[in-house]
């Protein structure tokens, strides 16, 4: 403890005096090292200013409490802010990824579609080419049999007619009614294989034009 | 009551706190508040060079934000290197256990829990001051 400090009587009358006046009184740590003597003035003076320095110290102390107080609830209330910015910023994140993922697997959907849609015009394409095949086939054997039939008919009708032109038995009559029959048969087969091949034709390029009017 | 105590600790509203209680309950004729751990470590280096206005009790903080080092590290500093009978000790919010003993083997002779009542153990502490400072006085925790 530091010893105590005397001051002049002067001194003490006039802080005395302004305490009176002016209300005005010494503050802080002095007041703890003061020795007012024996004076009554004196001792009531530091009494005084004392008390008004505890007083208001009090005052400050509280008023200082409450404002660490308030700053510990604004720190709390900031950090439970940053704690929901950064929860919402996770579930942010989180949608943002999720909905990456949903894209993803839409665009995979959208390309599945896509092959199926290709898988069923190739089918298409295939069973339209096995359709036109089997048509084909089935053209290319009326038109082989309606050959052979033709070639058939034209080659025992030139037999025959051979037969009767240098046969041993040949008669002028048989020769010229064969001869008009061979001719007639002739150019109905000939007439008739021309229909048949223009026929066909006609089916090819009708069937090739209606394929490519789908394909468009 | 104690001539001169140093303050460190980062939060400056505590200062004021601190330095209304101390006055209120008498506990303090000087106190220096600082809120850096290495302004504490300068001004003790040249306290041991001229230990003439060298605080006799130091109180210190454990986190000083700001700081290069804690507060324990503060007090071994000061006792081990510049300090040489200071009576020093922690004044935190904290009161893990791990921590108070660490500050126990560095040398603090106290630790005082920091909390809006703080004047009981600070009064507590003032009573005990004497022994604190011819170093009878066991480690304390004001809890």
């Amino acid at each position: 403890m530091s010893s105590k400090i005397t001051l002049p009587d002067e001194a003490w009358k006039t802080l005395v005096l302004t305490a009176e006046r002016d209300g005005v009184y010494l503050e802080g740590g002095i007041l703890k090292i003061l020795d007012p003597g024996e004076s009554e003035s004196n001792i009531t003076y530091l009494t005084s200013a004392t008390s008004a320095d505890k007083e208001r110290r009090a005052n400050r102390l509280q008023v200082t409490k409450q404002v660490q107080k308030q700053n510990r609830e604004l720190e709390q209330s900031k950090a439970e802010i940053e704690q929901q910015n950064a929860e919402l910023l996770q579930a942010k994140n989180e949608i943002e990824k999720k909905s990456g993922q949903l894209q993803e697997a839409l665009e995979a959907a959208e390309k599945a579609r896509e092959s199926a849609e290709g898988a069923r015009r190739d089918a298409e394409n295939d069973l339209d080419y096995m359709q036109k095949r089997t048509q084909f086939e089935l053209m290319g054997r009326i038109v082989r049999v309606s050959l052979f039939v033709v070639v058939g008919v034209g080659t025992i009708t030139t037999g025959m007619y051979a037969m009767a032109l240098f046969g041993p038995e040949t008669n002028a009559a048989d020769t010229t009614l064969l001869a008009n029959t061979w001719s007639n048969m002739f150019g109905i087969l000939l007439t008739n294989s021309f229909s048949i091949i223009g026929t066909i034709m006609g089916v090819k390029y009708a069937t090739e034009g209606r394929s490519g009017g789908n394909q468009q | 009551m104690i001539r001169s105590i140093l303050l460190v600790d980062d939060e400056s509203l505590f200062h004021l706190v601190f330095e209304d209680a101390c006055s209120l309950l008498d506990i303090a004729l000087n106190l220096r508040a600082i809120d850096s751990a290495n302004k504490a470590e300068e001004l003790f280096k040249e306290w041991h060079r001229d230990p003439s206005d060298r605080p006799e009790c130091v109180f210190v903080d454990l986190n000083l934000i700001g700081s290069s080092f804690d507060g324990i590290e503060l007090v071994r500093r000061i006792n081990k290197v510049y300090g040489n009978g200071v009576v020093i000790g922690i004044i935190s919010s904290s009161s893990d256990q791990m921590e108070i003993d660490k500050a126990k083997q560095v040398g603090a002779q106290f630790w005082i829990v920091k909390s809006d009542d703080i004047e009981p153990r600070l009064e507590a502490f003032r009573d005990k001051y004497d022994h604190y400072k011819d170093r009878t006085a066991p480690f304390e925790v004001y809890a």
